[in-house]
């Protein structure tokens, strides 16, 4: 697996996420936050980093209260790069658990 | 930490940053605040959740230099985005900083003894008329452009060499930056 993995799990979980709906910030780490234990912070330059690779976009929305939310959307590259992130994470996971479970020891 | 000294804090860390890219990141942080705010959470809650704006700071800084770096593949580029990555972690600086410095002494110890080469090759160019009774002239001139044109060829390849290892040293530094706090587990390093 390569050095980008471990980047590559909190990607594959905001790039999910989104693909369901499109959210802004605080949506998106609070959805993340029920899942896996993380510093809320740390989203937003991931969030740049995926907005300058053309992964998502952002456009502004007015909400009830405060200033106006900015939304992100994934695009279609995103959604291919999603895809190829699910391949490679069920190929890893499937290789751990056959490790953990002592299945290739008889090899 | 309230929502005033969290905001003043970032702002402190992403010196160096420029202006457009630092008020959107601002941006980012304010509304995130404003939302959670709304939800009934104190600003100490949030900041909390948040994290350090210190480390948060340097994670922007680390990407924005990591971009530059992409977009102009320069030594200097190289160093400013390895410099923002390092400033992550210690493992770096103990380990990775003295092999990195190391690395460049020798890339540029090889380009000077090429610069060399070229150099010794207009000598033998120069040499071959002093030497005129003693070997053909023409065949030292000869000998000394050989020379200086495989010293010239050798000083592009390092010159490239370096170039390339830039390139290597960028996206290193890019697989660096922690992402996942510590609590998390799957901190880096």
């Amino acid at each position: 697996m390569n050095i980008q993995f471990k980047k590559g799990v909190l990607e594959l979980c905001v790039l999910s996420l989104l693909y369901h709906s499109e959210m802004y910030g605080y949506e998106l780490t609070s959805k993340l936050s029920e899942a896996i234990s993380i510093s809320d912070g740390t989203i937003y330059p991931l969030l740049r980093r995926l907005k300058n690779e053309g992964y998502v976009t952002t456009y502004l929305s007015e909400s009830n209260e405060g200033p106006p939310r900015k939304y992100y959307r994934l695009t279609e590259t995103g959604t291919d790069y999603k895809e190829n992130l699910i391949t490679e994470w069920a190929a890893l996971s499937v290789g751990v658990n056959k490790l953990i479970e002592g299945g290739l020891e008889n090899e | 930490m309230n929502k005033r000294a969290f905001l003043q804090q970032l702002r402190k860390g992403l010196k160096g940053i420029p202006k457009d890219d630092l008020e959107d990141i601002l941006y980012d942080y304010t509304e995130h605040i404003d939302s959670a705010l709304e939800t009934g959470k104190s600003e100490e809650e949030i900041t909390g959740d948040l994290g350090s704006p210190k480390r948060i700071a340097k994670q922007h800084r680390a990407e924005f230099y990591f971009r530059q770096a992409d977009k102009k593949g320069t030594t200097g580029s190289a160093f400013k985005a390895i410099l923002a990555g390092i400033g992550l972690s210690f493992f770096s600086i103990v380990f990775v900083l003295p092999l990195v410095i190391s690395l460049y002494a020798v890339l540029i110890s090889i380009f000077l003894s090429f610069i060399a080469v070229a150099v010794a090759g207009l000598v033998v160019v120069v040499a071959g008329f002093f030497l005129f009774p003693l070997i053909p002239a023409l065949a030292g001139v000869f000998i000394g452009i050989g020379v200086t044109c495989l010293g010239i060829l050798l000083t592009i390849g390092t010159l490239w060499l370096i170039k390339i290892v830039s390139l290597g040293m960028v996206s290193y530094g890019k697989a660096n930056i922690g992402i996942i706090k510590k609590s998390g587990g799957i901190e880096n390093e």
